[in-house]
């Protein structure tokens, strides 16, 4: 990441850019890094079987079927089906893409949105910047789900409502972090020839400061994924994230938790399919920060 | 009988002389026993007047008595009053009332009292809710003797005799009113056969039995005070807790069973089921007539062949349910037996409703002028059944091509699209015990008018309905309405409104007010 900066100058005085064989070495650490290897083929595994649903099952997930209701796991459906008698493999399967495609937008939109203000606030700082962060602060003194309930109260329910609430969760936290960086490196020598060199504000933003701060905002990305992905399904627990009868973990695990006693399958599929999809974020989380920043071990 | 037992009996006679041998002779109750009870629903008050939940009911039915009793089957038996006259017109209610009754706090109950708690429901500060639409137009009581009290009507109103029976209309102590103010929903003070204890919020309603019972309503089958010694009310809002909670044991009842556990638990014989039929309009779905495409009659009609109600219910609830095909429950007044066939399940018809209304199907959906058949169907997002059967109702839809959409509400949201008229159908219940529950569903101008209707002979025929006496002219009334509003498929009755209600064998006597309120003044629990 670090070696698109462009004005060679500059960046060899911050000492960023690696040459090929560093890189090459790089990855091949990162391999032998076990938990990260590990979540990777974890994450690979579930991402391949929930975006190949339509190929893996010819089952509609929302179609309903009254005779076949509570049928238990084996035979035709794999994991049984649930209280409507729809197939439990299918809805698991789609809902688990629409889960991890939600949780990806989360964290790509909330990462966008606060390193872009972060950058503005840290490189400007003065009232701009002071003003930015204190309404940042505003936003970190929620606690992070009353905040996604109060956006998806005043939006209405839905997927993309949900997505928008809880990057709205996510906007302070990478904003927080991305300001700081831009504080701390916006005053080093390889900025001031820039500025020296007659660059622009918004080319001294992007192609010097930012990726100087990203590898921290790339380890918190995939540190929140776990964390979007768990917030994603609580909305749909509740009934407020996607609207049924579109499939959605969240939304099957309330499904099940009424007949947890005589249908335990209903939870435990799309609450094993979330439980791997978070430890395999988190391994690669866990992972990429060691390799990465090893000074972000705070976050 | 244990031998245990059986010398707790001899102890109790030996200390307690005649009076004990009176009463505990009769049988070897247990007169010691506390029973739990899992709770569905949380609190909003407890004072009669002002809560606005049909759950509330039965705690407030064991708390409070009314001026009436009403039995499951809907006759009107005394209770706080002995007897009743009516006026020729219709207008005048006369009651004459009990002289040995005194409030929990020790207040005697008189005609005065009557007068108090009509003042209060009455009174524009009190926000009243269910109970002051229970008056109807009879708003004023007057004290014509000390145990004499009378009821002035501004236009006659059949309903009220029936209606002062339920547990809405429990009189209060006027001295516990005038005390507690605003905070009388925590001090609730009644007659009835027990007593307020305490109450945790969201946790737990504590009652104990009121020794000095002694005017039972006859009908239940028990003279003098109640044989439970204590009863707590758990808040268990989650099904799941609320059904592990009974099969443990940690309660002896509980209500809202959901529908698979009621067919389980059925089959076993530690289990008593006592469904309670809760009357009013069941649970049914208003449909919107005043939005595109609900709009229009065809469209309306066609929702009613192609929703399969046994389906939905054997969907959303597993069956439990027996479906409801008509406005009102059966077992009320003016239910109309007739109605039941009008529109059976049928998606053949449903889809030729459309065509000869104009619809044209395309890429498998119906849409007429270039615009797409699509509903919105609400659902109130807390509810464990609602949001089921909107999903169970959308498939059926789906099935006859036919767009929904469900999008799921807190209340608040859910309510402000219902008035708006932004939903197309929304599944709800609503309670009551006289057929004239319609007019506030039916009539334009009404909070509930959610399915945005307008027919002025309809309101002309809920006025007429009001003021007849003749029950069998009544009646007729309002099997006409009924069939207005089938014949304009303004609601879509989706299945009956029952709570099902599961004890264990040990309780006995367990019984409700007419309209669904269970009764615990007449149970008893054995060791």
């Amino acid at each position: 990441m670090s070696d698109i900066t462009s004005p060679a100058t500059a960046a060899e005085i911050a000492g960023t850019a690696r040459p090929a064989w560093s890189r090459r070495k790089a990855v091949l650490r990162a391999l032998r890094h076990r938990s990260l290897s590990l979540g990777l083929v974890l994450f690979i595994l579930l991402v391949l079987a929930a975006f190949s649903a339509p190929w893996l099952t010819s089952f509609d997930p929302t179609a309903q079927e009254p005779m076949a209701t509570f049928t238990p796991p084996g035979g035709v459906h794999l994991m049984g089906t649930d209280a409507f008698g729809r197939d439990l493999f299918a809805r698991v399967l789609f809902g688990a893409r629409t889960t991890i495609l939600a949780s990806i937008s989360v964290v790509v939109l909330g990462a966008i949105v606060g390193t872009v203000l972060g950058l503005v606030a840290g490189y400007f700082g003065g009232t701009l910047g002071f003003s930015i962060m204190r309404l940042i602060d505003l936003l970190l003194a929620f606690p992070g789900i009353l905040l996604a309930l109060t956006v998806t109260t005043i939006l209405g329910p839905g997927l993309t409502n949900g997505v928008i609430a809880i990057a709205a969760i996510l906007v302070p936290i990478f904003a927080r972090l991305v300001e700081g960086a831009t504080a701390e490196v916006r005053n080093l020598p390889y900025v001031e020839a820039a500025t020296a060199a007659g660059a622009s504000s918004a080319r001294i933003i992007f192609k010097h400061i930012l990726p100087n701060v990203m590898s921290g905002v790339i380890v918190l990305t995939t540190t929140w994924l776990g964390i979007a992905a768990l917030w994603i399904t609580a909305l749909g627990f509740i009934g407020l994230g996607v609207q049924p009868p579109r499939p959605e973990l969240g939304a099957i695990l309330n499904d099940g938790q009424n007949y947890i006693m005589l249908a335990w399958w209903i939870t435990v599929f799309p609450g094993l399919f979330l439980s791997l999809f978070v430890i395999s974020v988190n391994l690669i989380g866990d992972g990429l920060r060691d390799e990465l920043d090893p000074t972000l071990n705070r976050l | 009988m244990s031998a245990g037992r059986k010398h707790r009996l001899i102890k109790t006679v030996l200390a307690a002389g005649a009076l004990a041998l009176a009463a505990g002779g009769a049988q070897a109750q247990n007169k010691n026993a506390k029973l739990v009870v899992g709770w569905a629903e949380p609190i909003d008050t407890l004072d009669p007047v002002t809560t606005g939940a049909r759950n509330q009911g039965p705690l407030l039915a064991n708390i409070f008595d009314a001026l009436v009793w009403l039995t499951p089957d809907f006759k009107v038996e005394p209770l706080l009053a002995t007897k009743w006259t009516i006026s020729e017109d219709g207008k005048t209610y006369t009651f004459t009332l009990r002289e040995d009754v005194k409030f929990h706090d020790g207040t005697p109950f008189d005609a005065e009292s009557v007068v108090a708690n009509i003042k209060y429901i009455t009174d524009k500060n009190t926000q009243a809710k269910v109970a002051l639409s229970l008056l109807g137009p009879c708003k004023t009581a007057t004290a014509t003797a000390k145990y004499t009290v009378e009821f002035k009507c501004e236009t006659p109103y059949a309903p009220l005799l029936a209606q002062l029976g339920v547990p809405y209309l429990g009189m209060q102590s006027p001295k516990a009113l005038a005390e507690y103010g605003k905070d009388i929903g925590l001090h609730p003070t009644g007659t009835g056969p027990f007593a307020f204890v305490s109450y945790q919020p969201n946790q737990s309603l504590v009652l104990k039995r009121n020794e000095a019972y002694a005017w039972n309503p006859a009908s239940v089958g028990h003279k003098g005070p109640p044989n439970i010694a204590e009863i707590t009310f758990q808040i268990v809002p989650n099904a799941q807790a609320r059904v592990n909670q009974f099969q443990s044991g940690q309660s002896q009842m509980m209500q809202q069973t959901p529908g698979v556990y009621w067919n389980t638990f059925q089959k076993m014989d530690r289990f008593t089921a006592i469904p309670v039929p809760i009357t009013g309009l069941g649970i049914f779905a208003p449909v919107n007539a005043s939005k595109f495409p609900t709009n229009d009659l065809a469209v309306r009609k066609a929702i009613q062949y192609a929703v399969d109600k046994k389906g939905v219910i054997q969907l959303a609830e597993a069956g439990a349910f027996p479906p409801s095909l008509t406005p009102l429950q059966p077992s009320m007044i003016g239910y109309d037996k007739s109605l039941e066939d009008m529109y059976p399940f049928d998606p053949a018809k449903a889809e030729a409703t459309l065509k000869d209304g104009g619809w044209t199907k395309k890429d498998g959906f119906w849409e007429k002028d270039g615009k797409r058949l699509s509903l919105n169907i609400t659902a109130i997002s807390t509810s464990t059944s609602y949001p089921l059967l909107a999903q169970a109702i959308q498939g059926y839809l789906q099935k006859v091509g036919m767009e929904a959409n469900i999008t799921q509400l807190a209340t608040p949201a859910w309510l402000a699209s219902n008035i708006n008229g932004d939903m197309s159908l929304t599944p709800l219940q609503y309670v009551g015990i006289d057929p004239d529950a319609l007019s506030n569903w039916f009539t334009p101008g009404q909070y509930f008018n959610w399915s945005h209707f307008n027919d002025p002979k309809l309101t002309g025929l809920f006025q007429d309905g009001q003021r007849e006496r003749d029950p069998d002219k009544r009646l007729k009334i309002y099997h006409e309405i009924q069939k207005i509003i089938m014949d304009q498929a303004v609601m879509l009755p989706l299945r009956q409104n029952i709570d099902l209600v599961m004890t264990s064998k040990k309780l006995t006597g367990v019984t409700y007010i007419g309209g669904g309120y269970e009764y615990l003044g007449a149970a008893s629990l054995a060791d």
